[in-house]
């Protein structure tokens, strides 16, 4: 009997694990594959916005269009080659090229056994949120070196309609969620176009650099002491980003779920540079100064994670 | 500050200072920062009184005392604690809050069985990417404890970070909104101009 009941209590929870890596890979797909147009609510830090946003699918790559519709109305377009920001409160345009034209390779998706290996993913029960059913995932760090997720997903598709993002004391740091979104109207190109006149602002444009100037701007040679434990580093570049006079050199490390940035560069003016720690909302930030130059680590994990890698970021 | 500016400043958020008090007013928000705090307070405060903030707001934000001496006038009676519970600083929050509220009343898809039962749709004017005239832009909280020139230099990487941020491979919705939130590098001085300037002027 006791043999059965345990066989019974192994067979649920291999039942839960399958679900839960086809909850995972379903919502990677939606997020990419599919068409929707929608408004949802974001808060970060004490800070609520509420956008709009345009996503198609397709053979030519994904596009989206994001407009914020409080304050200043910021727009933010993406296709598969570039990100572009337009932020009508500095009359600026920024253009960032998108990581598939950057030449990191790509994190791999829906990698369970990764997600595994950090967090304790359940599905935990079910919901309504902008009037469609949605199954909640939940994903419980099993560290303190990451931040805990709450993500509701549409039944049917697996359309993240609303997430949540808590620290160790499960008090929610970040939130989205849509109030409407609809899959079926259809994404035209004129939806995809900017709708913020921006003919008159500056543009910034990002430059990648190619490998052969690494050595001759100083980028060369960094590395890391020790990595966090359960982070591995998924790609490095040097570019030159817009507003910054000098090439940074871009580690992404990541453990799944989360992704941290670490930017080196040649130091510039004490006035700008982070020394110690900062944050907004889900995102820490940890600065110091190693050698000449300016090391900022940046992510959404806890400031002692931030802070762990950027000591240990050390030049050969 | 004195009860006049108060009292003042109450009727501005009630949207019942008469015009040429209004525009003295706005030009001793945009210059004063004690008075503009307040002003986004008396916001906040009236949004939580009219039960305007989404459910899940009041639900998760923490509870922040408002100082007293900021409290608008309130007649006796009125329950001074409950609308404390909702008060907090937050930049953008009264008047987003509203918009929330108004997108949640938006159309809903016309999607097969899933579908909701439609809504009815309010009339209402199409949104504009233009900001209204008059308008006073509500500071936005962006990294904490740094110092403007460190902010531009944080932002710049934030939207290079966010194109590689998201759960996993997954390009999700997320780090794009925190760009969208994208905090002004000079939002002290980028408040003078503006709240005295109008649309037209911006062009």
């Amino acid at each position: 009997m006791r043999s059965l009941l345990l066989a019974l209590v192994l067979l649920t929870s291999t039942a839960q694990a399958d679900n839960v890596e086809m909850w995972l890979e379903k919502m990677n797909q939606a997020i990419h594959e599919l068409n929707y147009t929608g408004t949802y609510v974001h808060i970060n830090n004490d800070q609520i916005d509420t956008m709009q946003i345009v996503h198609r699918a397709g053979e030519e790559g994904e596009r989206e269009r994001l407009l914020s519709l409080n304050g200043e109305a910021r727009e933010i377009l993406r296709d598969s080659e570039k990100v572009t920001c337009i932020l009508p409160a500095d009359q600026s345009v920024i253009v960032g090229h998108h990581k598939a034209a950057s030449g990191l390779p790509a994190l791999v998706p829906s990698d369970v056994i990764e997600y595994g290996r950090n967090y304790n993913i359940d599905l935990i029960g079910r919901d309504r949120v902008a009037g469609y059913p949605t199954v909640i995932l939940s994903v419980v760090p099993k560290d303190r070196m990451r931040y805990g997720y709450r993500i509701w997903l549409e039944e049917d598709s697996g359309m993240v309609l609303r997430s949540d993002i808590m620290d160790s004391s499960a008090r929610v740091i970040e939130q989205m969620m849509f109030t409407e979104i609809s899959f079926q109207t259809p994404v035209t190109n004129e939806m995809l176009e900017p709708t913020v006149a921006h003919d008159q602002f500056r543009v910034i444009t990002e430059q990648l650099l190619s490998t052969e100037n690494e050595a001759s701007a100083g980028m060369d040679n960094w590395s890391f002491v020790k990595i966090p434990e359960g982070f591995r580093i998924a790609g490095h570049s040097v570019k030159n980003l817009p507003m910054k006079k000098h090439p940074v050199r871009h580690f992404v490390l990541s453990d799944g779920f989360a992704t941290v940035s670490v930017y080196i560069e040649k130091s510039t003016t004490d006035e700008q540079a982070l020394k110690g720690e900062s944050k907004m909302g889900s995102i820490n930030a940890y600065g110091r100064q190693v050698l000449d130059y300016q090391v900022t680590v940046m992510g959404e994990v806890p400031e002692h994670t931030v802070k762990q890698i950027a000591e240990a970021v050390s030049r050969k | 500050m004195n009860d006049k500016i108060k009292e003042q400043l109450s009727a501005l958020v009630d949207g019942e200072l008469p015009e040429q008090e209004r525009e003295l007013l706005q030009r001793r928000l945009a210059a004063d920062d004690d008075l503009r705090s307040t002003w986004q307070r008396y916001h906040l405060i009236r949004d939580a009184m009219r039960e305007n903030l989404p459910e899940f707001v009041s639900k998760t934000t923490v509870s922040i005392k408002v100082p007293d001496k900021d409290m608008p006038s309130v007649p006796p009676g009125s329950d001074h604690a409950s609308v404390l519970r909702f008060a907090r600083p937050v930049a953008g929050m009264a008047i987003a809050a509203s918009v929330a509220m108004l997108a949640v009343f938006g159309v809903i898809s016309n999607r097969d069985s899933l579908s909701p039962a439609p809504v009815p749709q309010v009339a209402a004017s199409k949104p504009s990417s233009q900001l209204p005239e008059n308008f006073i832009i509500v500071p936005r909280t962006g990294w904490e404890s740094a110092r403007p020139a460190v902010v531009s230099h944080l932002n710049s990487y934030l939207v290079d970070h966010s194109s590689y941020s998201g759960f996993g491979a997954a390009q999700s919705i997320l780090p794009y909104s925190r760009v969208a939130g994208y905090d002004q590098p000079m939002p002290d001085k980028k408040l003078e101009k503006d709240a005295g300037s109008t649309n037209s002027d911006r062009q």
